[in-house]
């Protein structure tokens, strides 16, 4: 819709200045932000881990060496852990576990560690007031928003969550999962240091790999509509071991086409239930027309996509090595059990 | 999706539906709260309190009456949210100067509370129909033609009334302008 009380003011509005009407956008990250600070419960379990990692950080960050020995911080405390279950060891080598840091009077900002790929970005960082005033202006902010506490150099949608905190060190510890933009860096800012004082970092994506599909199946609504079905056609797939995004065609925007992962072994498991946070994306086209979505979502574990097959869509199994597509009878394969 | 079966998908917790209730109804939540901070409002207090609304309902979806429709609830939060805001309003805080998207000053913000009081103020002071036209085509985003049939207007006389009405707001915001 055009925003026609923009058109107005910029009309008769003398001297006019930014008009009154919001931006839709703008109120949808409020909106995110706030119910992602109250999912912050939610992911405790996950996220306990995180009390180590302050108490490491403070150590670390007391000291005047802080930045070249944080890591030196128990690997089992990163950002792999705190998004992902089970045992993410066997997946460092994806991480940037390289802190960086800059500071003021009043604080330090740090980020820990991160983990990217082509869509998604990841990553922990700490904030350490220095005085027990700086703690409390800090507290204070974060209780109201984040957004009033944090400016990101970022592109897409945030997911911003909490980590333990330690009043006593004077630490708060944060994670946050972002859309990726182009290139391969970004910065966070905590708006009570210093002008100037943004935390540039850079990262290393994993590799991805593309699976062309266009072919017409199902979808589904997934946990929230499980009685919800209806065709998608499926464009495209991009898989990584950390996320998996669809680019697909569907009259219903709750629909996610209904996909299978084979495994080398003969095994399946059914994507979803290999699913973890929340997803993202976004969808474009005419009101009651079909809508082209390219929608992701992060897996609830990292994936070795080493020993994965194929992904079946439609009865059909397309193979990662990009070999012909063949058919497949989902109910003669055996299901995977999970590990969690 | 109409409202119906938005506030069904509402009741089950549908992150997506509460998107696309974002979507579809800022504009109207947002007139609401204008109308009830008569225009004293910036688009910054607007945003988050049209925010704040939404996680309102989010908060209170599993109570929605699919029957009721949605804008009687979300005028009610609204209007008592803006009405909370009204009381408390006060100036900003300091904002950091190199912020990539920089937060306007607390004089900045004034300002812009300040116009938009002024504008809402000369729509609010318009004769029926036209205010109603005004208030619900470009405060409240609904269409011309739904709104044109209900006040009894054929679409080319609201055109005619929305024209001579923009005249009619510049004229008297120069006016209020000049005297300042």
């Amino acid at each position: 819709m055009k925003n026609r009380l923009q058109e107005l003011w910029k009309d008769v509005v003398p001297d006019c200045g930014p008009c009154p009407q919001p931006d839709v956008k703008k109120v949808q990250r409020r909106v995110d932000a706030v119910l992602d600070e109250n999912r912050r419960a939610f992911h405790l379990r996950r996220k306990l881990k995180l009390a180590a990692l302050c108490a490491a950080a403070l150590v670390l960050l007391t000291g005047a060496a802080a930045v070249t020995e944080m890591v030196l911080a128990p690997p089992t405390y990163n950002v792999l852990s705190v998004f992902f279950r089970g045992d993410t060891a066997p997946w460092e080598g994806l991480m940037d576990f390289q802190p960086v840091s800059v500071s003021d009077d009043n604080y330090t900002l740090t980020v820990t560690s991160t983990v990217a790929d082509r869509s998604t970005l990841f990553y922990t960082f700490t904030m350490e007031a220095h005085s027990d005033e700086a703690w409390e202006a800090l507290q204070k902010q974060i209780s109201e928003s984040f957004y009033n506490l944090l400016s990101f150099r970022s592109h897409g949608s945030l997911s911003i969550g909490g980590g333990e905190d330690d009043p006593e060190a004077r630490i708060m510890c944060m994670e946050v999962c972002t859309e990726r933009g182009w290139g391969s860096s970004a910065a966070v800012r905590l708006n009570l240091m210093e002008t100037g004082k943004w935390l540039s970092f850079s990262y290393r994506p994993v590799s991805d790999l593309k699976l062309t599909i266009g072919a017409e199946g199902q979808g589904t609504g997934g946990w929230a509509w499980p009685d919800l079905t209806g065709p998608v056609t499926l464009k495209r797939l991009t898989l990584s071991p950390l996320t998996i995004e669809a680019e697909y065609t569907t009259e219903n925007t709750e629909l996610f086409p209904v996909l299978w992962f084979l495994w080398e072994d003969g095994t399946v498991s059914e994507m979803e239930s290999l699913l973890g946070g929340e997803g993202h994306g976004s969808g474009h086209g005419t009101v009651g027309e079909a809508w082209d979505y390219t929608r992701g979502y992060s897996f609830d574990s990292v994936q070795d996509l080493s020993t994965l097959e194929a992904v079946i869509f439609g009865g059909m199994a397309y193979p990662l090595d990009h070999g012909e597509p063949y058919a497949v009878d989902l109910s003669a394969l055996p299901l995977r059990e999970t590990e969690n | 999706m109409d409202e119906r079966t938005l506030i069904k998908k509402l009741n089950k917790q549908s992150r997506d539906a509460l998107d696309q209730a974002v979507s579809r109804y800022t504009p109207y939540v947002s007139a609401v709260i204008l109308r009830a901070m008569a225009g004293r409002a910036c688009r910054e207090d607007v945003e988050e309190l049209c925010a704040d609304v939404f996680v309102a309902l989010w908060t209170h979806a599993d109570t929605l009456d699919p029957e009721q429709g949605i804008r009687p609830w979300l005028a009610v939060v609204a209007k008592n949210k803006a009405t909370d805001r009204l009381r408390s309003l006060r100036p900003s805080g300091p904002i950091p100067e190199d912020v990539p998207d920089p937060s306007p000053g607390p004089e900045e913000l004034a300002q812009r509370r300040d116009q938009s009081a002024r504008l809402w103020a000369a729509v609010d002071a318009l004769d029926e129909p036209d205010r109603t036209l005004f208030v619900r085509y470009y405060y409240e985003g609904d269409k011309l033609r739904t709104v044109a049939a209900e006040l009894g207007l054929s679409q080319t006389a609201a055109k005619q009334r929305l024209f001579r009405g923009r005249k009619a707001l510049k004229a008297a915001l120069q006016e209020g302008a000049e005297t300042r």
